[in-house]
């Protein structure tokens, strides 16, 4: 056999092997990948079980941590663009109800804050607690 | 521009480069009216950094390809009206696909607060970096007065109203020109400029 046919052999081989390569550990690293995401999903919803918990939450209720502006202060309703809440918001604005326990007289427009959400979702969150950013 | 690599640094010579040419199409002969011309997109709207206090900024070139963006250059208390018609009308934009970012002439944390919360002022106040945008868009809108600027999704400044030229028109004018937008069936492709 001619040394320009053994290359080619060797590169056919090659890539052949490359494929079959992909198609088996490729495939099985990309559902492992998601596999990671969403254990470590579950592990940051677990974590935010267990502060709303030490906060005196209810069973199944998580705490989520956000930071942001106060655009608008209500009596019982406060509007924050915020950045990402991981696990419930993207960066947006939006409107947050406050527990009974926060003062909310302490929130003006243009402040900068950090503030707490408990529920289990957003339409049943409630803000427990904030503070200066 | 390599020719200055020893008396600037990279960012100094970009800032040189997009003043060049924001200024070069400000002094263009042709003008953008107050209403959005078919076909009239030619001028690439200067990118800046959109920050809103402490939250993370944001280029304004991140709206290309998916919002309209209405810059407002106001100055309080003689914007203030102005101000608080654009806030009651940005729901409606919104949902038309224009976001509005307000910028007063000088970077300030109680830019916000000025503004007030009756009607909530929902859209982004710009609060850094405002001497700097006032610097590149009062180009297209020289003097101190009111301005907006309507860009479209690709980055072309398509429409600017100023106060001292012809008054600003009621909101509903602004949201036509929003709609106008939205209705143009081939828009024009995305501007082929290296922003930094």
């Amino acid at each position: 056999m001619r040394m320009w046919q053994v290359a080619i052999l060797l590169n056919l081989a090659l890539a052949v092997g490359l494929g079959f390569g992909y198609g088996a550990w490729g495939r099985r690293l990309t559902t492992l990948d998601s596999e990671i995401k969403t254990t470590q999903a579950q592990a940051e919803q677990l974590k935010r079980q267990r502060e709303a918990c030490f906060a005196g939450a209810r069973f199944g209720e998580q705490l989520w941590e956000g930071r942001g502006i106060v655009r608008a202060a209500y009596p019982k309703v406060l509007l924050i663009t915020h950045e990402e809440i991981f696990g419930l918001l993207p960066a947006r604005t939006t409107s947050f109800r406050f527990a009974d326990s926060v003062d909310h007289s302490r929130a003006h427009p243009g402040d900068s804050i950090r503030f707490w959400l408990q529920g289990t979702e957003y339409d049943n969150s409630l803000l427990v607690r904030m503070e200066a950013w | 521009m390599p020719e200055f690599g020893s008396v600037l640094r990279e960012a100094q010579r970009w800032h040189v480069i997009n003043f060049l040419r924001a200024f070069g199409t400000a002094t263009d002969q042709r003008r953008v009216g107050a209403v959005v011309e078919p076909n009239g997109a030619w001028l690439i709207a200067p990118d800046l950094t959109i920050s809103v206090g402490p939250l993370t900024p944001k280029p304004l070139s991140d709206y290309r390809g998916k919002r309209m963006v209405l810059l407002v250059l106001y100055t309080l208390p003689s914007s203030r009206a102005r101000m608080t018609e654009l806030a009651r009308r940005y729901g409606s934009l919104s949902v038309l696909g224009a976001e509005v970012v307000a910028v007063p002439p000088r970077s300030s944390p109680e830019a916000i607060a000025e503004l007030g919360q009756s009607p909530p002022v929902l859209f982004p106040v710009v609060t850094d970096g405002n001497e700097h945008i006032t610097a590149a868009y009062r180009l297209f809108a020289p003097g101190a007065a009111h301005a907006e600027l309507l860009i479209d999704r690709q980055g072309y400044i398509r429409a600017i109203w100023r106060s001292d030229r012809t008054g600003m028109p009621e909101a509903d004018a602004v949201q036509a020109q929003v709609e106008r937008l939205n209705e143009e069936k081939s828009p024009p492709p995305l501007p082929e400029d290296h922003v930094h």
